[in-house]
């Protein structure tokens, strides 16, 4: 087929459709379906009886702090990555919370397991924690990858990974006000493992599983 | 050329069709395709014609299928820019793969007539037509094999008879892509 009559036949199949809102109006989207169901989990398992004091503690306020930073620019980012022409030094943005939440976090655990003697590998691995992390993340995930579906198909791969970030991210705020510290190794491996899979079976699965659709008006 | 739509008339023109406008797409299309071709000998000089003209057919489709994901307050040549780029990557991959199976001695071969592509055998064709996505395969199948006319197609499958002419056109590049790895 020669490239005029492509261009007749995309004409021919032209249908009105809904543009689609800006990652920010996607983003707050996103929060005013995860939040409410994040906190409602949270009074749903409990509030940890230490939070009050806690929340005095500066370590404590940066590590929630970087984490719900981390899962606003990275939810921002996964929604702006299915946008062709978003810069690329702005789908980079969520790395510096990351980092800085990583570090807070390797910092508070490392201590507890110091202070407390805790076996650092019973902690990674306690499974306990699993499905509780599992309630708390689900519903950001899913909520996420129906958003992602919306974009343009090209920026799939990088609107996955961080979009599974941001879940994580806020499972982990939610986390954090219900269990201490200990459960924190858990929902990084589980919920970053879960990146891990997805980037492994991207290239096979994703364009499928998220094929992203035109909105028809 | 003097009258050829600029960014800002991308844009304008972008944001009528995606109201449905099929005169202002038709029109946003055909200015547009010269400038595709131009960044894409850019972005590969040493490309020949038929590459290029692929690099292009493919953006056009991607456009497209993200049309609604432009923003019309935002310049149109970056976000077509990009999605450019992708495809021309998909493109040069593609034939990266091809050129790792072929011999030079292809080159110096003739062009194939057209009936040559009759002469590719039916178990082979027919493993590449079920390797293709749903709605490619059952475009071949009503179009080619039942030979059916494209109005035919389009009340039996249910699609618009431009959505099959996409698809038609979608299946034989990648039948020439399955064919050329098959070989």
């Amino acid at each position: 087929m020669d490239t005029d009559r492509l261009i007749d036949s995309l004409v021919d199949d032209l249908r009105p459709v809904r543009r689609l809102a800006s990652p920010g109006r996607r983003l707050l989207r996103w929060l005013a379906i995860s939040v409410p169901v994040v906190g409602l989990i949270v009074l749903a398992m409990g509030i940890r009886p230490d939070l009050p004091p806690m929340l005095l503690e500066v370590p404590f306020l940066a590590e929630i702090g970087f984490a719900a930073a981390t899962a606003l620019t990275a939810g921002w980012a996964a929604l702006a990555a299915g946008v062709p022409g978003t810069p690329r030094w702005r789908l980079a943005l969520p790395l510096l919370p990351l980092a800085l939440w990583l570090a807070s976090f390797a910092g508070h655990w490392l201590m507890a397991v110091k202070m407390r003697h805790v076996d650092a590998l019973a902690v990674l691995f306690d499974p306990m924690c699993v499905p509780m992390i599992a309630e708390i993340g689900f519903v950001p995930a899913a909520a996420m990858a129906v958003m992602i579906r919306h974009g343009a198909a090209d920026g799939v791969k990088p609107a996955t990974l961080w979009g599974m970030l941001a879940a994580t991210a806020l499972a982990d705020v939610g986390l954090r006000m219900v269990h201490g510290v200990d459960a924190v190794p858990t929902v990084i491996i589980w919920q970053f493992g879960s990146v891990a899979v997805f980037s492994a079976l991207g290239p096979i699965a994703l364009p499928r599983l998220l094929a992203p659709r035109a909105a028809l008006a | 050329m003097a009258g050829e739509p600029r960014g800002p008339e991308f844009s304008a023109l972008m944001a009528a069709a995606q109201d449905g406008d099929r005169r202002a797409y038709g029109e946003l299309l055909r200015a547009l395709t010269p400038v595709l071709r131009a960044m894409a000998r850019r972005h590969w000089t040493m490309a020949r014609v038929q590459d290029i003209e692929d690099v292009v057919q493919e953006t056009l489709l991607a456009i497209h299928q993200a049309r609604h994901t432009f923003d019309p307050g935002r310049p149109f040549l970056p976000w077509a820019g990009t999605i450019l780029r992708h495809r021309l990557s998909d493109v040069r991959r593609a034939g990266q793969r091809r050129g790792r199976r072929e011999t030079p001695i292809v080159d110096e071969l003739p062009a194939p007539a057209p009936s040559a592509e009759h002469a590719t055998d039916v178990p082979t064709l027919s493993r590449a037509i079920s390797r293709l996505p749903a709605g490619q395969r059952q475009a071949v199948e009503l179009l080619k094999l039942k030979e059916m006319s494209l109005q035919e197609a389009a009340s039996e499958s249910g699609q618009s008879v431009g959505a099959l002419k996409v698809a038609m056109h979608r299946a034989l590049l990648r039948l020439r892509q399955l064919l050329g790895e098959a070989e």
